[in-house]
């Protein structure tokens, strides 16, 4: 061995430092170093995982916002058919509350009109007999002398009833 | 205040004999001035009317007739009277 230049010693002593450094290594860095991937993957599992959960929940969410939208929206069209309704509803009290206070005040302007025509039926009515009673005595006080005037106070003494009232004044 | 009941009594007595007076005043408005034959006839026809207390009124306003007052009553003979009822009537 010694001919081929390969010292024992030399050999044993590096194995055994080989073996030492293969122990060492394996132990404090090779280990770890596993370690630290393997934790790696599973951090990286558990991101993907999470990723995943996340887009379901996501793809959840942007659905029941959608159902949301949709209810909403149904619920928004209910609500303005309802409101149509309910206003078309006042629309139609309102006019059938107008018509009918348009017919009160026409029968009351009807009324007042016919009271007034009557008050100025009446009015005139009145003048006319007034105007007709100042002709009559305007021409009986000038045509009538005293004869005459004694001849007509004897005619209606004549024919006065024979009992006569006094009324009060 | 009290007042003196000789005062009030005396006022009461003028009062009645006031009141008496005027009831018992009897006034005859007339066209014209009336002659005995008018007052006559006035009588006769009305034969509760005394002669006494009798105060006569020309009016010529009422026409013809005559417009008789005793007291507060009244009786309307007058044309102007009889145009007015009239008038009344038709109203």
């Amino acid at each position: 061995m010694e001919n081929l230049g390969i010292d024992l010693k030399l050999l044993i002593a590096q194995l055994i430092n080989f073996v030492l450094f293969f122990f060492i290594i394996k132990k404090f860095v090779a280990k770890p170093f596993l370690k630290f991937i393997n934790d790696e993957k599973e951090k990286e599992k558990e991101k993907q995982k999470l990723l995943l959960s996340i887009e379901k929940q996501e793809k959840a969410a942007i659905e029941k916002e959608k159902a949301m939208q949709l209810k909403f929206k149904k619920e928004l069209d209910v609500a303005i058919a309802d409101a149509k309704e309910k206003a078309t509803h006042v629309k139609e009290e309102i006019i059938k509350e107008a018509k009918e206070e348009a017919e009160t005040i026409k029968k009351n302007a009807k009324a007042e009109l016919m009271s007034e025509k009557e008050a100025l039926y009446t009015e005139v009515k009145s003048k006319i007999s007034e105007l007709s009673l100042l002709i009559v005595n305007k021409a009986l006080a000038d045509s009538l002398d005293t004869e005459a005037k004694r001849k007509v106070t004897a005619k209606i003494v004549n024919n006065l009833p024979k009992n006569i009232d006094f009324y009060e004044n | 205040m009290k007042i003196d009941p000789s005062i009030k009594k005396d006022l009461e007595k003028r009062l009645k004999e006031d009141l008496a007076s005027r009831k018992s005043q009897v006034t005859i408005v007339s066209a014209y001035k009336l002659n005995s034959t008018d007052t006559a006839s006035i009588f006769k026809k009305f034969s509760t009317l005394k002669k006494s207390n009798i105060k006569y009124v020309v009016d010529e306003t009422i026409i013809a007739g005559y417009i008789i007052k005793v007291g507060s009553k009244v009786v309307d003979i007058s044309v102007k009277g009889q145009l007015e009822s009239f008038k009344n009537l038709i109203i």
